[in-house]
């Protein structure tokens, strides 16, 4: 992905709008990638202060000049977020995320900044958001200069039942962009682990994008175990909640799935509060995984079931509750929830499904249904600040457990 | 059997076409005479005017005219012929005859076989007495008299029945022909309407805009229409489609499709024209490794569905990166494109389409 080591540095920030975020971050490691980076002759402004600034702090100085900082669209306990604009061009408006300094990590970034900018430097794709930059601020806090999304998210629509109102043909728009998302990530070799309805914002021409990227990590190497700890629990695949350590793209296919239930039935198709009551609710809603629908699933090191087992569900429960998208709809969301990773449809063969080639047409995206009230830019807000993997608390009552970074990632 | 059995010694006429200027006994023609008439008689079929007919068989029956001929007619006997071809308005009255007498249809018989032995029967008498032989035609004659004698009862019994059928059937034919004109009446009526519709959409249209109503005229037109439509829907209690509107499209002022409409047509592309392939190498299915091997057939890797190709996949593109990429030409164009956000573009396109793919978000 980063085929081109090249360095725009150049001393011309009013001809680009964006430059490559990492490399001019964290100061230590601007040139640590190997590439040398040409000596620029600073600009007037900065030519004052650059006297005592080493050239990576003179770089990060030019990025962080070329932003206004603007109000702030939500706190949290793990990031502020604010708006922003572009200083050359006010019209275009940013979200700067400003990432807090944590007290578990006082000694670098937070790991998911690290993840965040990481894959999200190397991802352009008009369903996934855009990251613009990336500058340090005094204290070392790091800011992360994002696409302003400012149409909130898919979750709000779905709660919005009473005034947000839309059909087969809206749910098959969304479907695409965010399968197309997903694709792009797995093509990409890169696993987003924290795929639902408020990590998908909306951009102001209703374009669908998928953000949040605290949690994505790139595909692991054999024998280099990842955390089974990531995905926010009710879009968490069962290998997860069995404990796997050695897992594939699959795991965000069964969250996608869930997300399509979800548009559809317009409520969380199976939301646990706890992880077993969310093992208990997959053996209810899509079937128990035994033996002989998933070979092996009961070596893996947390498989519990509870001693009644549903068979895997048929076609005819599906269509029950989810008949509204058709026959073709049915099939694709029934093959995204197959226990059995292996056997769970790719994101590729996704996107090859016939069911998008069939009546009615994908909406296009400008008369897609958007909010009711202007809560968008809180929303923007809210979803930023907030700490991937975990339930929004409104949603559940209960306070969501908090995910250990600690293990291998 | 209301018509005169055809006598046996009927001759084939021997110009079995109907005169249609020269009466061939007179000799008087057209010219002279413009309402002439040539009537025939079913006994031998020689056609003549109807001066002829008044004036030879006027006193009595007589002999036919015809020299060959000696047959004798009778003023009553004559009609006009309703074929050109005599011969064939011979053969259409010996089949009407026939059928008359053998009137049994399909329900008369047990099996089809029977049916269909009995139409050949039939359709072999008939041809004796149309085209057979004197002899033929005279046993055929006998036969069909024989019949008649033999099933009065049957045929008249036949008959009446199939008068009753083709009632039914004039009734129903009739009774279509009402419900389509009725049908046609409505759809004229209908169409009025719509362009009624038509004409009081447009004037609210045009009102809505002298008014200085917010939005463009297609704004406004929309809004109008949507609010009619739910009117209709409420009225009828079911949605249908305004018939108005595809009319109402057509008229407006437009060229050609607008990008907009384009957009609508084009087919959905799920992968939004985005092709990822890879162009400079291939990926194979299976790659032979032993240190791979664990990997597919470990539980822990296996079971959860830790995918081997993913990783092949993953190692193969890395390993071919940097392939296509030009760091000197990179630059080169890089410093070529101060100042100018032109030329700028320009240097990226010249190191994207170099590249394998379009990745580097901040390049």
């Amino acid at each position: 992905m980063a085929v081109s080591p090249l360095v725009d540095g150049l001393p011309n920030p009013a001809a680009r709008a964006v430059s490559s975020p990492l490399k001019n971050a964290a100061s230590a490691q601007a040139s640590s990638n190997g590439t040398p980076v040409p000596a620029v002759a600073p600009n007037a402004t900065a030519a004052v202060q650059s006297a005592a600034l080493d050239l990576s702090e003179q770089m990060n100085e030019d990025e962080k000049r070329k932003y206004i900082k603007g109000k702030k669209l939500g706190e949290g306990t793990y990031a502020n977020v604010y708006l922003g604009q572009v200083r050359n061009d006010p019209s275009q408006l940013v979200a700067i995320k400003k990432i807090k300094i944590n007290k578990e990590y006082t000694e670098g970034m937070s790991p998911d900044a690290v993840r965040e900018i990481k894959h999200l430097q190397e991802l352009d794709h008009p369903n996934i958001i855009k990251l613009h930059t990336v500058f340090s601020s005094k204290d070392q806090n790091l800011n992360l200069v994002l696409e302003f999304l400012p149409l909130g998210d898919l979750e709000i629509l779905i709660k919005d039942t009473a005034n947000v109102h839309y059909g087969v043909a809206d749910t098959k728009a969304w479907m695409g962009m965010l399968t197309r998302a997903v694709w792009f990530c797995h093509e990409n070799f890169v696993l987003h682990r924290d795929i639902k309805p408020n990590n998908l914002l909306i951009a102001a021409d209703g374009e669908v994008k998928l953000a949040d990227f605290g949690l994505a990590r790139s595909f692991s190497d054999p024998y280099r175990p990842m955390t089974s700890n990531v995905i926010t629990r009710w879009y968490r695949p069962p290998e997860l909640l069995f404990g796997a350590r050695h897992y594939s793209a699959a795991v965000d296919v069964w969250s996608v799935g869930l997300v399509f239930a979800e548009l559809v039935m317009r409520a969380p198709y199976l939301a646990g509060n706890t992880e077993l009551e969310q093992i208990e609710l997959i053996c209810k809603g899509v079937g128990t995984p035994t033996e002989e629908n998933w070979p092996g699933v009961t070596k893996l090191p947390e498989y519990t079931i509870s001693n009644q087992i549903t068979p895997v569900l048929g076609k005819d429960h599906y269509n029950a509750l989810f008949g509204t998208v058709g026959n073709e709809g049915v099939d694709l969301l029934m093959k995204t929830l197959i226990l059995d990773p292996r056997k769970r449809i790719t994101a590729r063969d996704m996107l090859k499904h016939p069911w998008w080639h069939k009546d009615p047409k994908p909406t296009r995206k400008k008369e897609l249904p958007r909010k009711s009230g202007g809560e968008g830019e809180e929303k923007v807000g809210a979803d930023l600040k907030c700490r991937p993997g975990v339930v929004d608390e409104d949603r559940t009552n209960k306070v969501a457990r908090k995910l250990d970074f600690g293990g291998p990632l | 059997m209301s018509r005169k059995a055809v006598t046996s010694t009927v001759t084939q006429p021997s110009n079995a076409i109907l005169p249609s200027d020269i009466c061939p006994v007179c000799k008087r023609v057209r010219y002279l005479n413009t309402d002439m008439r040539f009537l025939i008689n079913p006994e031998c079929y020689h056609a003549m005017c109807s001066q002829c007919v008044d004036n030879i068989f006027k006193s009595g029956p007589a002999q036919c005219p015809y020299v060959s001929c000696s047959k004798t007619l009778r003023l009553r006997g004559f009609r006009e012929a309703w074929f050109g071809d005599l011969s064939v308005e011979r053969e259409v009255d010996i089949r009407k005859r026939v059928a008359a007498v053998f009137n049994n249809t399909q329900d008369d018989f047990e099996t089809l076989r029977d049916y269909n032995n009995y139409l050949q029967d039939v359709e072999d008498l008939t041809f004796a007495l149309v085209s057979g032989t004197d002899e033929e035609r005279r046993k055929a004659e006998a036969q069909l008299v024989a019949y008649e004698e033999k099933n009065k009862a049957d045929i008249d019994r036949n008959r009446k029945k199939g008068r009753e059928v083709e009632a039914a059937r004039k009734k129903r034919e009739a009774e279509a022909e009402a419900a389509s004109k009725a049908r046609r009446l409505e759809e004229q009526r209908e169409e009025e309407e719509a362009r009624k519709e038509e004409a009081t959409l447009n004037r609210e249209v045009m009102e809505a805009l002298a008014r200085g109503e917010a939005g463009t005229a297609a704004q406004i037109q929309e809004r109008i229409l949507a609010h009619k439509r739910q009117r209709i829907a409420q009225l009828n209690g079911k949605h249908f489609p305004l018939p108005w509107t595809a009319a109402h499209r057509a008229c407006s002022k437009r060229t050609g499709p607008t990008e907009d409409e384009e957009d609508r047509n084009k087919p959905y592309d799920p992968f939004g024209a985005t092709d990822l392939d890879p162009t400079r190498y291939q990926v194979h299915e299976t790659y032979e490794n032993s240190w791979l091997d664990p990997a597919r057939t470990r539980d822990d890797h296996r079971v959860p569905g830790y995918s081997v190709p993913e990783y092949v996949t993953r190692a193969m593109f890395e390993a071919f990166a940097g392939l296509g990429v030009d760091i000197d030409e990179e630059k080169a164009g890089a410093q070529r494109a101060v100042g100018t956000v032109g030329a700028k573009h320009a240097a990226q396109a010249n190191v994207t389409t170099g590249a394998l793919r379009k990745d580097d978000v901040f390049g």
